[in-house]
């Protein structure tokens, strides 16, 4: 199967050229595949989120989408390819929670004309489908954490896009709201979405079947399946802090940590 | 989604700018009973009546051009501060944030030192609160940057520059004569206006406000942030460009007419947003409607001074200081 996402020797600097946020990195993402992205901070995960979203241009080196150059994209033909779900910040001039998910089909929307009923339709089911039609009406920096989290994931999800690109999903949550994006994201990974995802736990890389993309000192340290990747080793290398990984036995279906919940 | 207080908002603001409209006909240094004005806009509209010249010339010369200017430069100082606090996702920033208010003082002073009548005051005013925006936006440019905070601090940058130009030609201004009339035009006055001045903003009134409008829904993607609206794929450089072509030519022409008004385009934002929520298309009516009713109201009651000219700009800041500590006090989350 050819890769959905072809990363090839990619370079990125802000100020100085001399040092590089990323270098050399190269990576194949295929359709369907969940690609956690590990690293310390500073290590340019979120950059090269940015890199894939065009919100950056790489100093060197190529991204291909689909087999065509990322920059080949506009923004509304990249906004159908893929979404983007922020971190769940509070923002500055809140809406509820219905009208932040209904701004996900603006791609597909005219600029003048008003959301057809195809686009508040989307609205609804996808927020259905989330479980968070109770949070409609809802002031968005009057939710949790969690809850917010759930309403970019609706947005991101009504834009149609395959690729879900997740800047740190599960930051300031805790466990509960963990689990539960975590198991969304397992929900959608089954759906067939290619999801790229940001964390500080490598725990959460072995709650889904899924690919681990490690980056250390602005390069790439480890790409491949978690549970042959993740290891104490590795990730006392990757942190620089001594860690230990122990697989759970007596229970058939484990490989890592697959029942984590 | 605020769908029924922004109805009922909108009804209430109408119906209160229906009122105060025709109550403001009988407000001024030559009163008027409500039985009078009627007739002098009978008279007008038909051609019938008796009412003496002079009551015509009152109401259809003088109070109906400075009632719609005040409507249309509240509403357009209102809408153009709704319009910047969204792009740059800052409840601090007003309508002359790009340096507009600054260089159209600027021009007006300089015209006024040349001995300008009053349409090249208006006119040099024009053009020097665009050009203050110009140099904002090439300041902008050659830093490369594109964020909110390059734009908001080219622009600081720009009005202090204007300001300080402003203090100079001040210096230089005779202080019997030329320096009391710039200092009373930078505090903005309604007193000028004319059926010409008011027709002007009219047109440039309805010119800025249907791009903004066009784009009502769309705009809204910025309540994810720049960076994420972006990646909507609704196309922000384009949506940009509007809101700060419109913006700045109602602040413009707002200012160019009528002299800096200070805080209208500050505060009223905040109060539409709190009656009813933080979606353009709802913001954009109401906050015209709140703007224009706000200032029509300041406007009458310095009209109800006799023999006291208080510039509108002095009468707004009082007003809108204590306000917005209001606004400061229930919306200090937002503001946090």
């Amino acid at each position: 199967m050819s890769p959905v996402l072809d990363i090839c020797n990619l370079r990125f600097s802000y100020n100085d050229k001399q040092r590089p946020v990323l270098e050399n990195l190269s990576c194949q993402i295929r359709r369907g595949e969940t690609v956690f992205i590990l690293g310390p901070n500073g290590t340019g995960k979120t950059t090269l989120l940015k890199l894939l979203l065009k919100l950056l241009r790489p100093e060197s080196g190529d991204i291909t989408l689909a087999g065509k150059p990322l920059q080949s994209y506009s923004e509304k033909s990249l906004s159908r390819a893929m979404a983007y779900v922020p971190q769940a910040t509070e923002i500055i001039f809140p809406l509820a929670a219905y009208d932040l998910v209904l701004t996900g089909r603006f791609n597909r929307q005219a600029i003048g004309r008003r959301p057809d009923a195809a686009a508040h339709r989307a609205v609804r089911e996808t927020m259905a489908r989330l479980g968070i039609e109770h949070l409609a009406y809802r002031n968005y920096n009057e939710m949790s954490g969690g809850e917010r989290q759930m309403v970019l994931i609706a947005r991101a999800l009504t834009q149609d896009a395959d690729i879900l690109i997740m800047d740190e999903p599960t930051s300031g949550l805790d466990y509960r709201n963990q689990v539960q994006i975590l198991k969304t994201v397992a929900d959608l990974q089954t759906s067939g979405y290619t999801i790229l995802m940001t964390t500080h736990d490598p725990v959460h890389c072995l709650s889904v079947p899924s690919q681990v993309l490690m980056l250390k000192d602005e390069r790439l340290l480890a790409y491949g399946p978690a549970r042959e990747i993740i290891s104490s080793e590795v990730l006392t290398n990757l942190y620089h802090t001594d860690i230990l990984v122990k697989p759970l036995s007596g229970r058939p279906d484990v490989k890592g940590c697959r029942a984590v919940f | 989604m605020k769908k029924n207080s922004f109805t009922l908002f909108c009804f209430i603001l109408a119906a209160a700018l229906i009122l105060t409209f025709f109550l403001s006909f009988g407000v001024g240094s030559y009163p008027m009973s409500p039985g009078t004005v009627c007739r002098v806009l009978w008279q007008g509209i038909t051609g019938k009546g008796d009412v003496p010249p002079v009551f015509m010339q009152v109401v259809w010369q003088v109070r109906i051009p400075r009632i719609i200017m005040a409507i249309l430069v509240g509403g357009a100082l209102s809408v153009s501060g709704t319009g910047y606090q969204l792009l740059f996702q800052n409840p601090m920033v007003s309508p002359d944030i790009l340096g507009v208010s600054a260089g159209a003082g600027f021009g007006a002073a300089a015209a006024m030192l040349a001995g300008g009548g009053l349409w090249l005051i208006r006119s040099v005013s024009f053009l020097f609160g665009i050009g203050a925006v110009l140099l904002t936006t090439l300041i902008v440019r050659l830093v490369r940057q594109r964020g909110a905070v390059i734009y908001i601090l080219a622009g600081l940058v720009v009005s202090t520059f204007f300001q300080a130009m402003i203090a100079v030609l001040k210096t230089l201004a005779d202080t019997d004569d030329v320096l009391p009339s710039i200092t009373f035009w930078l505090m903005g006055s309604l007193g000028k206006a004319n059926p010409a001045a008011a027709g002007h903003m009219l047109l440039l009134s309805v010119f800025c406000l249907i791009p903004p409008f066009l784009i009502r829904y769309h705009i809204n993607v910025l309540a994810l942030g720049e960076e994420t609206a972006r990646t909507t794929g609704v196309p922000m450089k384009r949506l940009r460009g509007i809101i700060i072509t419109s913006s700045t030519l109602l602040t413009v022409g707002a200012v160019s007419l009528c002299g800096i008004i200070g805080w209208i385009g500050l505060i009223v934002p905040h109060i539409a947003r709190f009656f009813v929520g933080a979606k353009f298309e709802h913001l954009l009516p109401a906050s015209f409607l709140a703007g224009g009713l706000l200032l029509l109201i300041i406007d009458n009651l310095i009209r109800m001074k006799d023999g006291i000219a208080l510039p509108v700009g002095v009468l707004t800041a009082l007003v809108g200081s204590p306000l917005f500590v209001l606004i400061m006090l229930r919306e200090r989350r937002a503001l946090a």
